[in-house]
């Protein structure tokens, strides 16, 4: 019996336990352990380890799970009800718009900040300076304000050409759209986080405890960073993949034409087939770079805000905003 | 593991129409399993218990695009396991913050102190009782890598066939095979020396 032998036949323990090796193998299995007493004991082992994972007890949820369930779906009925009726109501029509429009700029600018600092002609992006003369000047041609977001799978079979791709890491609507959550859920901790800082630095100022301290804040803060950096490096991942198919329509792909650079006196077909080539290196290797870029800019904003040393006294200038204290403080 | 798909159906659209009371229905029957999964999962009751909520308040609104093409079953724990992965992910990004290097000394006046601790490990050559036995599994099962813990849960605690399991996890059979085969030996080697 060799090392060889004995590790071969404990590869098919997992299989032989659940029953899905084939009758010679079941065998092979059977003879070995019979003859070799480090196998014998090896496969016992493993049966009683599975053995016990299949008998575990079981625990009941709580008498009042069903209550409470009812009781945070209600709770959050009534909060969705309110905010229908907000957007229902023709007084807020307007003031809501102008917030959705703030939100949406706030959301683009985090996200491609190259973009706009380009046509902004300012280099700068929450304090970190982003560098304008590596933006591809095919970026502004091309208009393509969110090329992420020009990518479109209708269903994981007709997308990837490369079968060693695992599923789990393709690209889906569904995927993408999770993405986005995620994002925007970053977003709107990061509003929450600048303005309990802000708040925490206006009570501090004004002689109260904040209830959020400087390190705590910090410390969401650079979580929220984290999480966008995740998101994005996750992005990247999959383009580098670089298998993706992109759906476009032909009049899209047309439109790609120009930006490309190719010649107008070809046939259309001739002109699609090679604007969709182009058109899909070029939104992989721009949107690769914002990626890259972006993440940079992460990391060095991650950088600076653990740079920040936690401040506890109550120095500097007094802040001109008066915040009124609940009275029970 | 199979549930009465005949059942689910009907609660489900019965719920879709507007019953309140078929809702409450699905809670209560599946409510242990999603709980006794989390729990497997996170390894710990509180965090379960919160997790097992939002599935079910997740469920009261995606129940409607539920297409009756799978079991019911199967897209529960689809949706319990997601919900595991991402708190799991989050519990570990909160605990990686808290943490301190092993090998960071204790600043005192004296200088530095080294840090003693305690091996988690249990003991080599431990002889155990069922109930203490089991409970170093979970604990074991608890340092899976997530994907591990996954499959281990699915099919060992949870028993469910490697079909299944592949429709859950959205991963081929294939993989259902070599996975479970490399989380067990894994598990194997946390428990080294340790048995009834």
């Amino acid at each position: 019996m060799n090392a060889h032998d004995c590790k071969h036949i404990q590869s098919l323990f997992s299989g032989y336990i659940d029953a899905e090796l084939n009758a010679q193998q079941r065998q092979e299995v059977k003879e070995h352990i019979e003859s070799c007493t480090a196998c014998k004991k090896e496969f016992e082992a493993f049966n009683l380890m599975a053995k016990m994972l299949h008998s575990m007890e079981k625990i009941d949820a709580p008498a009042d799970f069903t209550e409470k369930v009812n009781q945070r779906i209600d709770d959050k009925k009534s909060v969705d009800s309110f905010l229908k009726n907000l957007v229902r109501d023709q007084r807020f029509k307007v003031p809501l718009t102008i917030s959705a429009a703030i939100l949406l700029f706030v959301c683009v600018r985090s996200f491609y900040p190259e973009i706009l600092s380009y046509k902004s002609d300012q280099g700068q992006i929450r304090g970190v300076k982003s560098d304008k003369a590596e933006i591809p000047v095919e970026l502004a041609k091309a208009k393509l304000p969110l090329p992420v977001s020009d990518i479109r799978i209708k269903s994981e079979s007709d997308v990837f050409l490369d079968k060693n791709v695992p599923k789990s890491r393709i690209l889906t609507e569904q995927r993408y759209s999770e993405d986005e959550k995620v994002i925007a859920d970053t977003e709107r901790k990061l509003a929450s986080v600048e303005s309990a800082s802000k708040m925490q630095k206006a009570l501090r100022v004004n002689g109260y405890n904040a209830s959020i301290g400087d390190s705590e804040a910090k410390d969401l803060l650079l979580d929220a960073v984290e999480e966008k950096i995740n998101a994005v490096t996750d992005r990247l991942y999959i383009l580098k993949i670089k298998s993706l198919n992109i759906d476009k329509t032909r009049a899209e792909i047309i439109g790609y034409i120009n930006t490309a650079g190719i010649e107008q006196d070809i046939s259309l077909a001739d002109a699609v087939e090679r604007a969709e080539e182009k058109a899909y290196s070029l939104i992989i290797s721009i949107t690769s770079k914002q990626l890259t870029d972006l993440i940079a800019v992460l990391n060095q904003q991650q950088a600076e805000i653990s740079s920040i040393p936690d401040v506890t006294g109550s120095s500097g200038e007094p802040f001109l905003i008066r915040i009124e204290i609940d009275e029970k403080k | 593991m199979s549930y009465n798909k005949g059942e689910d159906e009907i609660l489900i659209k019965s719920f879709l129409s507007g019953d309140r009371k078929s809702f409450d229905a699905i809670i209560n029957k599946y409510k242990n399993l999603v709980f006794n999964i989390s729990i497997k999962m996170l390894g710990n009751y509180e965090e379960a218990l919160d997790i097992s909520q939002d599935i079910f308040i997740k469920l009261y609104g995606s129940l409607k695009n539920f297409k009756f093409e799978s079991q019911f079953s199967t897209y529960l724990y689809r949706i319990t396991m997601n919900f595991c992965k991402n708190r799991l992910i989050s519990l570990h990004r909160r605990r990686k913050k808290e943490t301190f290097s092993l090998d960071d000394s204790i600043a005192a006046e004296s200088g530095g102190i080294k840090r003693e601790v305690k091996s988690n490990r249990p003991n080599p050559r431990q002889i155990l009782d069922e109930k203490e036995y089991k409970n170093v599994i979970l604990q074991a099962v608890n340092t899976l890598k997530t994907e591990y813990k996954q499959i281990i849960v699915l099919k060992d605690i949870e028993g469910l066939k490697y079909e299944e399991i592949s429709d859950v996890l959205n991963i081929d059979l294939g993989t259902v095979r070599s996975r479970l085969h490399r989380a067990r030996c894994s598990l194997r080697i946390k428990l080294e020396g340790i048995s009834l």
